[in-house]
């Protein structure tokens, strides 16, 4: 049946106890005399032609002058039509009653409960409205009556208009406006504030990043594969794909894509070049604090972490509590996939002949034999070093490890070694610092060097990449905990790129 | 409890008690809304607080020594929570996860929601978030190890109603997003 011939068949068997028969969206809804409720319920239930066998749901509602009315939601599982059951309570607002239904249908036992919980609304012949079901015992007033007010609106006004008859009587009054006024304000500062962490977190990643190009610098004059680092740091796994991408620049040939870094690498394997450029970039490009937490930093790789710990915060702004989701998160994910992107089309461009899906491959079979002594040491000690797809980390890990590019200078596995951090070394030394900025330089084919112009945008997307080494360490601040670092890198590596966390996780990371 | 709330023992006794307890935390999950995901999140592989030495799915209040409250607590619910704490063995403890359990979060102005699990029982670390992420959790259950490291059960038995608790991130626990968006 129709909405409009079940509406029919309820007037010709209720008669004038259907008080009002109205269609709206394809649904019916039948309003009868509140004394008639449980025989139309039980006329819906029973009847063959209607057979409303699910009772679907049932709540109170709020009518203002007229008192609470009380729909029921019937369904017919075997006619598949649908009807709601309305009455409104006799007795206003101040003692609104209705006969139950439970007698037709046990399941409105609970809905007439909360019906009375939330409305008042008693029901003649239920089994028991209290206690009450979802309130707790001693609670006073009905919740979602329109009078309802909530208590701590009474002990501190909301800035905006809050219910609608002060709305109401404010338009009356005096112009909306004043009333609208406050939640606009409250947008721009929110705005506002969401920018300026925004701001506070760029800088220190910024500033990261700068650290760690300008650290690489000073300890190692090897390639600074340090942007990437940051990304890494952050986020664990994504130093893959700047490995693989230099890699594939080191295997082949330089790519013009990659930066200068890249190129350098690719060409006499100690590329001094790259890590100084970070830093520049990082310094120039970003903000202004970048480069005042850069100085701090340059120490002791242990002791970094530490020192990242407290620096970051300090350069994120005072304020981040650990937990707070980072505005700049989606950033972070995007960065990464940029650099991913990047260095996938670096790689594929610079060796125009190699497979473009086997960039870690391809860096493999340039392998020369001798290094691979050193290749596996270092590939132990770095696991992430893998030129796989940050996607397919493990797999790429493993392989990289194994065959790292021939070109690389044996004189950079020993370098990586000796680092301090020897497991997160990898990533740096390999990687070409640019890598990141691959990612940013590398959509622009031109192949021409990264110059400090990159936009400012760009800049951030240097940052992730990785030198994972250090930041592991950081992102479980127990210091005592030593021997869950070796567990932490491995969990760290195997974590695909997912979480792009960075600067969320301040508090906890930093 | 024996002599360690009542003597100050020796130092190196207390180091290896201490050390014992941090790293054994049986954790009784109170998970009342989203927040609860994000700490079965933190159970999990990636996260693996495990290896925190936080173990999951204590059998029951009486076998928990950590209790971590994650998600909406409801004044209907408070009584509940209440009286499973009340099981827990001494020395127990509490961390308060997510907004809503410092606060009452985004139901700063329900007619239904206790506005802070501390109104109820004792909490020793609060993690911020909306929900917060399971790194806030693993920053917490560190903080928390490093008071139990230093603490003498003694005095903590001593002073339990002056605890001092802890924030991640720092900050006032109360502080309301609205008035003080970072």
């Amino acid at each position: 049946m129709t909405p409009e011939d079940l509406a029919e068949y309820f007037r010709d068997k209720l008669g004038a106890r259907v008080t009002d028969t109205k269609v709206a969206h394809g649904q019916l809804t039948v309003t009868v005399d509140p004394e008639a409720l449980p025989t139309a319920a039980r006329l819906c239930k029973e009847d063959p032609a209607l057979r409303f066998d699910f009772f679907d749901w049932m709540s109170g509602v709020d009518e203002r002058d007229a008192g609470f009315g009380v729909v029921t939601h019937l369904y017919s599982v075997e006619h598949r039509h649908h009807v709601n059951l309305r009455a409104v309570a006799p007795g206003g607002r101040d003692q609104p009653r209705l006969p139950s239904i439970t007698g037709v249908y046990r399941g409105a036992n609970w809905h007439e409960r909360e019906a009375y919980d939330m409305f008042g609304v008693e029901f003649d012949g239920h089994p028991g409205l209290l206690p009450r079901i979802l309130t707790v015992e001693n609670f006073e007033g009905f919740p979602l009556r329109k009078e309802f007010h909530l208590s701590t609106r009474d002990a501190k006004p909301w800035p905006g208009a809050k219910e609608p008859e002060e709305r109401a009587s404010a338009e009356a009054g005096q112009s909306v406006t004043t009333i609208d006024t406050p939640a606009p304000v409250s947008a721009e500062d929110k705005a506002a504030a969401a920018k300026a962490k925004a701001e506070r977190a760029k800088a220190k990643a910024a500033a990261m990043r700068a650290k760690k190009a300008g650290e690489r610098a000073a300890a190692e004059p090897q390639p600074a594969g340090g942007d990437l680092t940051e990304r890494a740091a952050a986020e664990p796994q994504p130093a893959g794909g700047d490995d693989q991408a230099s890699a594939a620049a080191e295997g082949a040939a330089p790519a013009p894509a990659s930066d200068t870094a890249t190129m350098d690498a690719g060409g006499e394997g100690l590329d001094k070049p790259p890590a100084p450029s970070d830093p520049d970039l990082a310094g120039a490009g970003e903000m202004p604090e970048a480069a005042s937490a850069t100085d701090a930093p340059l120490q002791a790789d242990e002791g970094e972490a530490e020192e990242t710990r407290s620096a970051s915060p300090a350069a994120a702004g005072e304020d981040v509590p650990a937990g707070t989701p980072a505005p700049d998160e989606p950033m972070g994910a995007a960065e990464i996939a940029d650099s991913d992107i990047a260095k996938d089309a670096a790689a594929g461009a610079v060796q125009g002949d190699v497979a473009a899906g086997a960039t870690g491959d391809q860096a493999g079979e340039d392998e020369p034999v001798d290094d691979l002594a050193a290749e596996t040491a270092s590939g132990i000690g770095a696991p992430p070093s893998a030129s796989g797809t940050p996607g397919v980390e493990a797999e790429g890990r493993h392989g990289g490890a194994t065959e790292q590019s021939g070109d690389r200078p044996a004189a950079e596995t020993p370098g990586m070694n000796a680092d301090p951090q020897g497991r997160a070394a990898r990533p740096a030394d390999q990687t070409p610092a640019p890598g990141a900025d691959d990612g940013a330089s590398a959509t622009r084919d031109s192949g021409q060097a990264v110059s400090a112009t990159t936009p400012d945008p760009a800049a951030p997307d240097t940052t992730p990449g990785g030198d994972a080494s250090d930041r592991p360490v950081e992102s479980y601040p127990s210091p005592d905990a030593e021997p869950l670092r070796a567990q932490e890198l491995q969990a760290d590596d195997a974590d695909p790129p997912v979480e792009p966390t960075t600067p969320s996780g301040e508090g906890e990371r930093s | 409890m024996g002599l360690n709330d009542q003597v100050e023992v020796p130092r190196p006794v207390k180091f290896i008690l201490n050390w014992g307890r941090k790293y054994s935390l049986w954790v009784f999950n109170f998970g009342l809304a989203c927040c609860a995901i994000e700490f079965i999140a933190t159970s999990a592989a990636r996260h693996d607080f495990i290896r925190l030495g936080v173990i999951p799915f204590a059998h029951g209040p009486r076998q928990a020594d950590l209790l971590i409250v994650a998600g909406t607590l409801t004044d209907k619910m408070a009584p509940a929570i209440k009286r499973l704490y009340d099981q827990m063995p001494e020395p127990k403890y509490v961390i308060s996860f997510g907004s809503c359990s410092n606060c009452g979060g985004p139901y700063w102005d329900s007619y239904s929601v206790t506005k802070g699990v501390d109104q109820i029982i004792p909490v020793d670390i609060y993690v911020p978030g909306c929900p917060p992420r399971p790194e806030a959790l693993l920053e917490g259950i560190i903080k928390l190890q490093e008071m139990i490291q230093g603490e003498s059960l003694k005095d903590r038995y001593a002073a339990q109603a002056a605890r001092q608790p802890i924030v991640v991130g720092g900050g006032d626990p109360t502080r309301h997003p609205r008035n003080d968006p970072m």
